[in-house]
C-alpha cells in the first residue's frame, strides 16, 4: 500500500499554495504540521482530488487520483465539515454510504457500529441540528470511516473535540494506522506526539521537513515558531 | 439500480425537508384557487351569489344553443336578438332589460362572432348584416391578415390553408366553458409552475457548496458521476410533478365549477381564426402537455445556471427577470427569426398565442407546427444543457 505524490503544484493565478511536493506514504499515521495558509488543507484537497493540481500527479497503489476506483478507498474529513441539519444523524451516514457506493444492508451495519463508535447511538435519530459542536465533529469522522478507507484523510479533526474525546480518537487513529494510511493536519502538537510515524512540516507550500516525530521532536519543537510566524 | 434508488430517495429528502419548497407549493396553490375563483369573487359584478346566479343563467342558454352550427339561421338570429337592444354609445348596454330578454341567450356566440369578424359591438349590433358565406370568408381574410403580420413564408401559409381546409364549417357550437377557462388559466398556472422550480430548484446544486457539503461529496466514489445524474433526474422529477400537481388542481377545479362538457368542440370557439382541425379537448391537452416539458426543460436550465453561479439567489434573479422579460417584451414581427425564437423559449412559450401561433419550423421540406417541433427541441436543449452541467459539476471547485 503506497501513496505517491509526484511533484504537486497548486498554483491561483500570482500564488503558489502547494509548490512540487513530492511524497511516498505507507501504511501510518503521517502528521502534517503549519501555519494557516501552509498550504495544509490544499495539498489535502488534491489528494482527496477535490482540487485539480496545477501539475504533478497524484496515486493510490497505482490508481490515479481522479479515477472512481481511488475514490472508493479513500475517507476524507474536511476542515469545514458540512452536514444536512435537518438529517439525522443516522440518516446522514445512510447517506454518505450510499455516496460511496455501499450495499444498504452494509451500510446500515457498518452505522451502527459506527455511531456506536464515535458514542452516537444515543442521539442516532436526532437531527444534526441539534448536535453540539463535538457530536458533529464525530459525526464527521464516522461518515469518513465507513467505507473502512485505506486512504484516510483528517483536516483538523480534534476541533471541537474535548480531552476524553481526543483520547479515544487518537487510540483509534492508531490503531486504523497499522492498515491504513491516514494523513491528518492538526494545530494541536500533542495529538501528534503519540500516534503519528512521521511528521510533514509545511511552510509555504513546500514540506521542508519529513521524519520520525520521535527523532526530531526537539527540532520541531523548537521550529515551530518560525514556522507558524 | 439500488444505490441509484437510494441516493434518488435522500435527494428528495433533502429538497422536501426545505420550508421554502412548502411554503412556495402552499402560496402557489393559495394564487390558482383565487385565479380559479376569479370569475366568482370579482368585487365589481356583484355578490357571490349573483355572480353564480348569472353563470347558471348563461349556461343554461348555452346549453339550449349546444349542437346548433353557426350558420345563416344562427348568425341572423342573433342579429335579430340584438337588434332590439337599445344602444347606446358608452353605456353598458348588458344592463338593459332587452339584452337580458332577447339578447343575453345568444351572448357566447356573439363573443365568438366578435372574435371572428373584429368588429365592434356597435358595428354588430347597428350596421351588420349575417350572412354565412361572407361571415367565413371575413375569418379566412383574418386569417391571411394574420399570416402576412407573422411575415410567414409562402410555405407556411400553404401549409396552414391545408389545415384550414380540414376545419368543418360551418363551426358547430358547443357549450366549452370549462376549456374556455383552463385557456384563460393556462398562463397563470404556467408562470406559477415555473416560478416553483426556479424557487425550488435554484438550490438544489449551490447548496452542498454553501453548506460545504461539496467536499465530502466530490471525494465519494458516487459524488462525481452518479450524484450528477441522481440530482437532474430528483430536478426533472420535481418539474414533472410540480407541474402535473398544479395542471391536476386546476383541471378538477374548472371541471367541478364548469362541468366537462365541450371536449369535442372546435377550438375555432376559443381562437376563431386558428386554422387548424383541432378540438378544444385536443388543445388543452396540447398546451398542457407543453407546460409540462417547458417545465422540464427550465428546471434543467435552472439546476445548471446555478451550478455555474453557484447562488441559488443569483439563479433565482437570473430566472425572475428572464420570466418577466418573457411576459413584457415582444419582439417586432418583422425580425421574424429572432421573433420565433423568443416566443419558443420555454419561458416565453407558455401563453395560448404562442402555442398556436403560425410559426412553423421546416425540416425536410416538412413543415412542423409549434406544439409538434417544440417537444424534441426541448428534449435535445435539456440533454445538451445536461451534459454541459456535468462537465461543470464533475470540474467542481477545481
Amino acid at each position: 500500500m503506497e501513496l505517491v505524490i509526484d511533484r504537486v503544484s497548486k498554483q491561483y493565478e500570482n500564488h503558489i499554495a502547494v509548490d512540487r511536493i513530492s511524497l511516498r506514504l505507507r501504511e501510518g499515521v503521517y502528521g502534517l504540521l503549519g501555519a494557516n495558509g501552509a498550504g495544509k488543507t490544499t495539498l489535502m484537497r488534491v489528494i482527496c482530488g477535490i482540487l485539480k493540481p496545477t501539475s504533478g500527479s497524484v496515486y493510490f497503489d497505482g490508481i490515479e487520483v481522479k479515477e472512481e476506483g481511488y475514490r472508493a478507498i479513500l475517507g476524507y474529513l474536511p476542515q469545514d465539515f458540512g452536514y444536512y441539519p435537518e438529517f439525522t444523524g443516522k440518516d446522514f451516514l445512510l447517506y454518505i454510504a450510499a455516496l460511496k457506493g455501499m450495499e444498504k444492508r452494509v451500510a446500515k451495519k457498518k452505522t451502527e457500529e459506527l455511531l456506536d463508535l464515535v458514542a452516537l447511538q444515543t442521539v442516532a435519530e436526532k437531527k444534526i441540528k441539534s448536535y453540539s459542536g463535538g457530536m458533529k465533529q464525530r459525526l464527521g469522522i464516522a461518515q469518513a470511516l465507513l467505507n473502512e478507507p485505506k486512504l484516510l484523510i483528517l483536516d483538523e479533526p480534534t476541533t471541537g473535540l474535548d480531552p476524553g474525546e481526543r483520547v479515544k480518537f487518537r487510540n483509534l487513529l492508531a490503531e486504523l494506522g497499522k492498515k491504513s494510511i491516514i494523513l491528518l493536519s492538526t494545530h494541536i502538537i500533542s495529538d501528534l506526539e503519540d500516534i503519528t510515524d512521521e511528521v510533514l512540516l509545511m511552510k509555504s507550500g513546500e514540506i521542508v521537513y519529513q521524519g520520525k516525530w520521535e527523532e526530531k521532536k526537539r527540532w520541531v519543537r523548537g521550529a515551530l515558531p518560525s514556522l507558524f510566524y | 439500480m439500488e444505490l441509484l434508488k437510494n441516493l434518488y430517495i435522500y435527494e428528495w429528502k433533502k429538497l422536501l425537508q426545505k420550508k421554502i419548497v412548502w411554503i412556495t407549493v402552499f402560496i402557489s396553490v393559495l394564487i390558482l384557487i383565487v385565479s380559479l375563483l376569479s370569475y366568482f369573487i370579482s368585487p365589481y359584478e356583484g355578490t357571490l351569489e349573483e355572480r353564480f346566479d348569472a353563470y347558471q343563467l348563461d349556461k343554461e342558454y348555452s346549453m339550449v344553443l349546444d349542437g346548433r352550427k353557426i350558420d345563416h339561421a344562427l348568425l341572423s338570429e342573433i342579429k335579430e336578438a340584438y337588434k332590439n337592444i337599445p344602444y347606446t354609445k358608452g353605456i353598458d348596454y348588458t344592463i338593459t332589460e332587452e339584452y337580458q330578454q332577447y339578447a343575453r341567450r345568444y351572448s357566447t356566440i356573439f363573443r365568438i362572432v366578435r372574435g371572428i369578424t373584429k368588429l365592434s359591438t356597435s358595428e354588430l349590433i347597428l350596421s351588420w348584416e349575417p350572412e354565412e358565406d361572407k361571415f367565413y370568408e371575413e375569418r379566412r381574410l383574418w386569417m391571411g391578415t394574420n399570416w402576412e403580420d407573422l411575415k410567414l413564408s409562402s410555405q407556411e401559409k400553404e401549409f396552414w390553408e391545408k389545415k384550414e381546409e380540414q376545419v368543418e364549417k360551418p363551426i358547430v357550437y358547443r357549450h366549452h366553458e370549462a376549456y374556455l377557462a383552463l385557456t384563460n388559466l393556462y398562463q397563470t398556472v404556467g408562470y406559477i409552475v415555473l416560478l416553483v422550480i426556479a424557487i425550488c430548484l435554484s438550490g438544489l446544486f449551490p447548496e452542498e457548496y454553501m453548506r460545504k457539503t461539496d467536499q465530502i461529496i466530490l471525494s465519494s466514489p458516487m459524488g462525481k458521476t452518479m450524484l450528477y445524474r441522481v440530482k437532474i433526474i430528483v430536478g426533472v422529477s420535481f418539474a414533472l410533478l410540480s407541474s402535473l400537481f398544479f395542471s391536476t388542481i386546476i383541471f378538477v377545479g374548472t371541471f367541478l365549477l364548469y362541468g366537462v362538457n365541450g371536449f369535442f368542440a372546435a377550438f375555432q370557439l376559443i381562437a376563431g381564426l386558428f386554422p387548424c382541425s383541432l378540438t378544444c379537448g385536443q388543445a388543452v391537452l396540447i398546451m398542457y402537455g407543453l407546460m409540462v416539458m417547458a417545465a422540464v426543460t427550465s428546471s434543467i436550465f435552472v439546476m445548471v445556471i446555478s451550478e455555474i453561479f453557484c447562488s441559488n439567489i443569483g439563479t433565482l434573479a437570473l430566472f425572475t427577470v428572464a420570466l418577466m422579460i418573457g411576459m413584457m417584451v415582444e419582439i417586432p414581427r418583422q425580425y421574424r427569426g429572432v421573433s420565433q425564437l423568443w416566443n419558443w423559449l420555454p419561458w416565453c412559450y407558455i401563453s395560448p398565442f404562442n402555442v398556436f401561433e403560425g410559426y412553423t419550423i421546416s425540416v425536410f421540406g416538412q413543415n412542423f407546427t409549434s406544439w409538434q417541433a417544440l417537444p424534441v427541441i426541448y428534449l435535445l436543449a435539456a440533454v445538451g444543457m445536461a451534459l454541459l452541467g456535468k462537465r461543470i459539476y464533475q470540474k467542481g471547485i477545481m
